[in-house]
């Protein structure tokens, strides 16, 4: 019998998830022996021209990790879907928009504006800025088109599975992998993660929600022992899905939220504000002013890794005259 | 700007005090637009930040909170936590591009017909000037 | 007295005395008696006076050398000294015992000694210093005098004392600012030595205990509002600008002056004003009506009038007399000749020793002076100055004036926002007498029903947590004004929410950040769905 086969790609993406899947190890040996990787752009030689040589559904698992913020992408997206029997969601960023997606509160006209003009070691006095179709002698040169607008996995193709994390930890992948090798695969469109949050798992000692301050986490050293809320600093735990092994919480670091919102919260941000302002312990005007100014950027802590998938899900521009185009 | 817009402004009024204070102006027949659709809640408090941004996400021009005075709250303290959790509120959604004028938090008492409805027809016209919200600025690749 | 007396004689006899002179009944009639016995002193007598000065001097010089003891009067005391300075008497050898005459006995002796009254020593204990015949013992009564609070400050009382001639229960109570044995100043025995039914006790220590009830009525009154902060009416800079409460106190039977109407100098007033709406109606103080001070400021007049046949000038806004008869008395007291100046009085100075009173006619529209013996300042209802902390002992609400908030102001104006929490009387507005009576009977009824009923009607809009998606984050915990969410026991690892406390506000499933609290019959998909039905174009 053929070996199954396993397909990663890498999106929009910092290259951390792939590295999760070689920090399996020796492992990594028993995938190979077990299955037949068909297509890893980090590891692998395959091309993109050997996929759409494929027919559809030829691989079994698609491993597929980074957010969607170009056309390559948006279309390697959709081959890998037309191939790949099972399609997993790997990382935040292919979960719900991860890092990457933070480039929604702005769009391509000011990221192409800073990258190749503003910044200060271009050498571009020309202005040239990326084009997606660009002739020179030889022909034709294609760049993907840039999109105004980062999407996350599930947002463009149908997803079976969601690896939440930055990046998944490494028991959750074995996890998986184990799965689908003995075909115990959970119901299509499962999180592969908690389904309670952070707080759930979290062994630190919990007395009362109630703080007059918030302290950024370079202004304090929190005791290791105690809730880093309520001691003032700014943890996601209460409204990110536990399951990480509390990686970030070992290291006396408050939890940033990479697992996205637990089950049945459309908006993760909105509920994680919606938490912490609840524990203010304050009522006159000048202290909830106070406690406003310590919250310096609340779109970057409470969205941090899940903002394509909010509700709003990008900043909206100005508003347009009625009736003008 | 724009003179045949109608502001769609969606509002969150606590039962006790400001759905009161509406029902009141509705009594008294003062008269005063129609532009606020009113969903009726137990407290203020109990509005949470997501019905805010589903607001905004389905193109509300603007968003109108309204719970009890301070100290006047039908269950103590839930108009409090609804002013904790609103200033936060309007820096984030300046952040995605709404302007802090489109949502706003009053107290209103069920006493207060007539401020309510001043209330309104200001929101209205306020939100009027500055224009519709750009309902479809998001989520479009390209 | 008398056992004191045998008790101290015995002592002498035992100590070795010859013998104690004293008064014993014999043949009929009481005479003088050399006591050798301990069991003779059983018949020891102390009345009626007979002069034993005689009788000491004269068994004295007859055996000299005899150790003697004597119960002996102020007077026999005063003999013996007079002898002692004519050089006909030495008084080594002789204990004395002292008796104290009573005050029958001393008036009927005509008798010059002091008596001592308790209620107007303050415990200085000069009198024990200066006495050179250190006649003078503490005696054990309380020696500490106060400010009576009841008689607003105008008449005194002493560290252990009852409140006022109504109070219940009628006992005495010590009280623990000023008691010197409370403030752990000195260990005084005053009061516990004389009292007969032994109940001063020793080791007094406050008792708590806990008591389980189904209802509970707030019934925690009221205060008046602080003449002093309104500087213009130069309350206790001059004498005579006396609260209303302080004119009650002076008008009462049981009261400092024993009901006589007299000014700080003990003169009678022969011209009074009453200002209506001292830190009522008043947009810098408190802009609500008492409601009660048209009132009692008529009565006061029909009093002064009454008691002293002053001229009384009533300065007031509005006249409130909306009560049964109450209409009637404002006319009544109008006829008795008390002079209604609709006018708020403005300010009361002191202009050559005399004090007055300035006001605006606004009948006549002009300034107006009126120079007074007496003014009386018609100081607003207020709520109790610790309202606050009883508040937020028992969870309620108070409104933007500070008084107990109702549930409804028509329909529920003696319910509080918690379920079996009553209101009752002024803590909740003020009002007078017969509708405080009114209000707090209805609020003793309704919590009666409410025992009687057995079973409690609660709304069905509560919240509700689902264990599966609960973290245990404890955000919700201190968010809730009735206290109705927990965490579930030992385990500890959910939260769980009392359907019989929760009212249903919803601030917890606000904010919860895993959505594991729903508020029925308002849950998130159904407000969801509202949004989404009024914005589809």
């Amino acid at each position: 019998m053929a070996k199954p086969k396993i397909a990663l790609y890498w999106a929009a993406s910092c290259g951390g998830c792939d590295v999760a899947v070689l920090d399996t190890n020796e492992k990594i040996l028993d995938i190979a022996s077990i299955a037949d990787i068909v297509f890893w752009p980090i590891a692998v030689d395959f091309k993109y021209h050997h996929v759409e040589a494929m027919e559809d559904g030829v691989i079994d698992l698609c491993l597929f990790n980074g957010a969607l913020r170009n056309s390559e992408q948006e279309k390697i997206a959709k081959l890998l879907r037309a191939k790949s029997k099972v399609m997993v969601a790997f990382g935040a960023c292919a979960c719900f928009g991860g890092i990457p997606a933070l480039a929604n509160f702005t769009n391509r006209d000011e990221i192409f504006e800073r990258a190749y003009i503003e910044a200060p070691s271009n050498d571009n006095a020309s202005g040239t800025l990326p084009q997606t179709l660009t002739k020179v002698n030889e022909g034709e040169l294609e760049l993907p088109e840039f999109f105004d607008t980062v999407s996350n996995l599930d947002q463009v193709v149908v997803v079976e599975y969601f690896m939440p994390g930055c990046p998944p930890p490494v028991d959750l992948i074995l996890k998986v992998v184990d799965a689908f090798a003995t075909g115990q695969l959970p119901p299509a469109g499962s999180v592969i993660a908690s389904d309670k949050t952070l707080c759930d798992e979290c062994d630190r000692t919990k007395e009362e929600k109630k703080i007059t301050r918030i302290y950024r986490p370079h202004e304090i050293i929190p005791d290791p022992k105690k809730c880093l809320l309520e001691q003032g600093i700014i943890c996601c735990g209460p409204a990110t899905r536990g399951g990480c092994g509390l990686r970030c919480i070992k290291a006396n670091m408050p939890c940033r939220g990479c697992f996205g919102p637990p089950l049945g919260v459309i908006d993760q941000g909105a509920k994680m504000l919606s938490a912490l302002t609840s524990t203010y312990e304050a009522k006159e005007e000048e202290e909830i002013a106070r406690l406003l100014s310590e919250v310096v950027d609340p779109a970057g802590t409470f969205y941090r890794f899940s903002m394509a998938k909010s509700l709003l899900r990008r900043k909206r521009p100005v508003p347009v005259e009625v009736g003008a185009k | 700007m724009s003179r045949h817009f109608e502001p769609r402004i969606v509002g969150f009024l606590c039962n006790w005090c400001a759905y009161g204070g509406a029902d009141l102006a509705g009594t008294s027949r003062l008269q005063y637009p129609t532009n606020v659709d009113i969903i009726r809640v137990m407290c203020s408090g109990r509005v949470d930040p997501t019905f805010v941004l589903k607001a905004f996400q389905l193109g509300a021009d603007g968003v109108l909170i309204c719970g009890c005075h301070p100290g006047d709250c039908h269950y103590s303290e839930g108009n409090y936590k609804t002013a904790r959790r609103v200033p936060i509120l309007i820096k984030l959604l300046e952040q995605f591009g709404i302007e802090p004028q489109r949502l706003r938090l009053e107290w209103v008492s069920a006493s207060e017909g007539d401020r309510f409805a001043a209330l309104v027809n200001e929101m209205t016209e306020q939100i009027r000037e500055m224009g519709p919200f750009n309902r479809n600025g998001g989520g479009e690749n390209g | 007295m008398n056992e004191f007396i045998i008790e101290r004689a015995s002592q002498l006899l035992k100590d070795g005395y010859d013998g104690v002179i004293g008064l014993r009944k014999r043949w009929g009639h009481v005479g003088p008696y050399l006591f050798t016995n301990i069991d003779e002193l059983k018949d020891l007598e102390l009345e009626p006076r007979y002069p034993l000065a005689a009788t000491v001097r004269l068994l004295q010089a007859k055996w000299p050398e005899k150790r003697l003891g004597a119960v002996l009067r102020g007077c026999d005391e005063r003999a013996l000294k007079r002898l002692e300075e004519r050089g006909i008497y030495r008084r080594d050898g002789l204990t004395a015992i002292g008796v104290v005459c009573s005050q029958e006995q001393a008036e009927e002796c005509n008798c010059e000694k002091p008596i001592y009254t308790t209620f107007d020593c303050t415990g200085c204990w000069k009198c024990i210093e200066k006495c050179e015949d250190e006649a003078i013992t503490r005696i054990n009564v309380c020696p500490i005098v106060v400010p009576n609070e009841f008689d607003q400050g105008l008449g005194k009382r002493k560290a252990i004392y009852i409140p006022f001639a109504q109070a219940v229960p009628l006992k005495y109570t010590r009280d623990p600012d000023h008691c010197l044995k409370l403030t752990n100043h000195f260990d005084c025995k005053g009061c516990a030595n004389v009292c007969e039914a032994k109940s001063v006790l020793d080791e007094d220590e406050a008792i708590e205990e806990t008591i389980e009830v189904g209802a509970i009525l707030i019934a925690t009154g009221h205060d008046f509002f602080h003449a002093p902060l309104l500087p213009q009416y130069n309350y206790g800079r001059f004498p005579n600008i006396i609260e209303s409460m302080e004119f009650e106190r002076l008008c009462s039977a049981s009261g400092p002056t024993g009901g006589k109407v007299l000014l700080a100098d003990g003169r009678v007033p022969e011209s009074v004003a009453i200002i209506h709406c001292v830190g009522s109606r008043d947009s810098h103080t408190n802009t609500y009506c008492s409601r009660l001070c048209c009132m009692h400021a008529m009565k006061q007049a029909h009093l002064v009038k009454e008691k002293t046949g002053a001229q009384v000038y009533e300065l007031y806004t509005d006249i409130r007399a909306s009560g049964k008869g109450y209409e009637e008395f404002y006319e009544r007291v109008q006829r008795e000749g008390v002079l209604f100046i609709r006018g708020r009085g403005a300010e009361v100075v002191m202009q050559a020793d005399q004090l007055v009173v300035k006001a605006e006619d606004t009948g006549l529209g002009r300034p107006i002076t009126l120079p007074v013996d007496l003014v009386i300042l018609s100081t607003g209802m207020t709520p109790r100055r610790d309202s606050e902390m009883v508040a937020r002992t028992f969870h309620i609400t108070r409104d933007r004036h500070g008084f107990f908030m109702e549930s409804h102001p028509k329909l529920r104006p003696f319910h509080s926002n918690t379920d079996g929490l009553f209101l009752a009387g002024t803590c909740q507005a003020p009002r007078d007498i017969p509708d405080s009576v009114a209000h707090a009977n209805a609020a003793a009824a309704e919590a009666l029903s409410l025992l009687s009923r057995g079973k409690v009607t609660i709304e069905p809009l509560v919240a509700e947590i689902d264990p599966e998606r609960c973290s245990a984050c404890l955000v919700c915990i201190p968010l809730c004004p009735y206290q109705a969410i927990s965490l579930n026991g030992k385990e500890a690892n959910v939260a769980e929410v009392n359907e019989v406390l929760c009212k249903g506000c919803g601030a917890c499933v606000a904010a919860c950040p895993t959505g594991a609290i729903t508020a029925k019959h308002f849950t998130d998909q159904q407000i969801l769905a509202q949004i989404e039905g009024v914005l589809a174009t």
